[in-house]
């Protein structure tokens, strides 16, 4: 019978404890954006931006200039690829290439000024605090579950985002100097390649 | 194959590469050294639990923001079995079902914690690399190998001077007793090595795959030894074989580490079996003629 007054109690108090908690409060603090809403939006986004795909039937992205430039160096790719860069990642396992970036941007000093070539994923990312578009080469491991997204800036960075630029998730070869930036306001210090140059666009 | 070399040596050049090797063989070597002694106790799924436990330790580090995880997950594994190892004695939940109900516990919490308070923006990614260990043996910084040999240097001193004790608790525990050991510290013992082993090995094949690191090589030892001392010494060479071998092929042919050393243990431990079984009939032929 004690026992039984006793696990009441405790039921009771767990019942009250639970029952005063803030509800706002606890809300505001977990992110809404856990995976489950993600999948959903993203579930979502994909039928509603492919339903309007088919209607629209918009067309390509890229312009016929861009994809004369890209062409163009592509056949220049050609004709240097023998040309040696200091770190080709394009021979690398998948596990060596995501190291190798990985350690770019742990310990960024000991690759400054060095050449790479790395083959990956291109996407673009809207800053926008900054109004202004971050290009990637995303990389991931074996086990695809582990991506690294190595920013590049094409020649001078004057390219026309999107009409001169692949779609997002398209592989791409690229060639560049790594560097190191700071964006403005930002005290985190940032690697990309700079001067990079589109090899192959598959 | 002459390619294969040249690759390999093109790797090398790589400090993190031989940081992968020397921390995969160390851990190799720490876990099979204790593997034999958990088998024979017949503690194998306390590796499989404890390393659940770090996966939770972890998730609460990453929502932390702690610089170095280690320093936070080693201590709450080890809490977690010396309270298993007491658990196993005499409280109310018993032994199996003790390591069940922690081992499934923090698995959740941990995933719960890394959805929740999600610290990156690769979710999926964090907790893969966590529970497959993916490249994180590639990705090893220099202090974090210094931690790691020194935490197995440990390891292997400890085993070493303390090796008639767990020798003789491993076998009979009420014997031990008998003769004065006090079985007690020397479990402690055992459950905190354990515990530095599992975080060790983490590293390398991830929390879901860190029992294979610690069974198979004492499995395969044990069909082809029957001494103690000689199953130890073999469950080492084994294990730092499988390790060498898993990481190189791994590196060279791009799959995922910790699945590719478990799959050379799992290969060495056919041929063990192939090999004993052999052995056994060629004795059976030879008794009957």
């Amino acid at each position: 019978m004690k026992n039984l007054i006793k696990i009441s109690i405790i039921f009771l108090l767990i019942f009250i404890i639970t029952g005063c908690g803030n509800i706002d409060g606890g809300r505001n603090s977990i992110k809404n954006d856990n995976s489950v809403d993600k999948v959903i939006d993203k579930q979502i986004a994909n039928a509603t931006s492919s339903a309007s795909d088919v209607l629209e039937q918009e067309p390509i992205m890229l312009t016929e200039k861009s994809l004369d430039e890209l062409l163009k160096t592509e056949k220049k790719t050609d004709e240097t690829k023998s040309d040696s860069v200091d770190y080709d990642l394009t021979e690398m396992s998948s596990d060596m290439v995501y190291a190798v970036v990985y350690h770019m941007m742990i310990d960024p000093a000991t690759y400054i000024g060095k050449s790479f070539r790395i083959e990956g994923l291109y996407y673009a990312f809207y800053n926008e605090p900054a109004d202004l578009y971050h290009h990637y080469c995303i990389v991931q491991d074996a086990a695809a579950c582990c991506a690294q997204g190595l920013e590049f800036v094409w020649d001078d960075g004057t390219h026309v985002y999107p009409d001169e630029y692949p779609e997002d998730n398209t592989k791409v070869i690229i060639e560049g100097t790594f560097e190191t930036y700071h964006m403005e306001g930002d005290s985190n210090l940032y690697g990309r390649l700079k001067d990079a140059t589109f090899l192959h666009v598959f | 194959m002459s390619e294969i070399i040249e690759k390999l040596i093109f790797y090398f050049q790589y400090p993190f590469v031989w940081y992968a090797l020397i921390v995969g063989v160390m851990i190799a070597l720490c876990s099979s050294l204790l593997g034999v002694t958990l088998v024979l106790k017949r503690f194998s799924f306390i590796g499989d639990g404890l390393s659940h436990v770090a996966f939770g330790a972890m998730a609460v580090a990453a929502v932390l923001n702690f610089s170095n995880e280690m320093y936070f997950v080693l201590p709450i594994t080890v809490i977690c079995a010396i309270l298993l190892l007491r658990a196993g004695q005499n409280t109310i939940i018993k032994g199996d079902a003790a390591i069940a109900m922690i081992s499934v516990g923090s698995m959740a919490i941990g995933y719960l914690l890394m959805n929740v308070f999600s610290t990156g923006p690769n979710l999926s990614g964090d907790v893969c690399s966590t529970l497959f260990g993916s490249t994180s043996i590639l990705t090893l910084t220099l202090d974090e190998v210094i931690l790691s040999v020194i935490l197995s240097v440990l390891v292997v001193i400890l085993f070493i001077l303390f090796y008639n004790k767990i020798f003789a608790v491993t076998f009979d525990e009420n014997f031990a007793r008998a003769t004065g050991t006090n079985v007690d510290l020397y479990n402690l013992l055992i459950a905190v090595i354990t515990a530095v082993v599992i975080v060790l090995a983490m590293n390398l094949v991830g929390s879901l795959l860190v029992s294979a690191l610690i069974i198979f090589p004492a499995l395969s030892a044990m069909r082809l030894f029957k001494s103690f001392f000689s199953v130890t010494i073999c469950s080492v060479v084994l294990s730092m074989l499988c390790a060498l071998t898993g990481l190189l092929t791994s590196i060279v042919a791009g799959t995922p580490v910790g699945s590719t050393i478990v799959a050379a243990n799992i290969v060495v431990f056919a041929i063990a079996y192939t090999v004993s079984r052999i052995l056994k009939k060629g004795e059976k032929s030879e008794k009957s003629n």
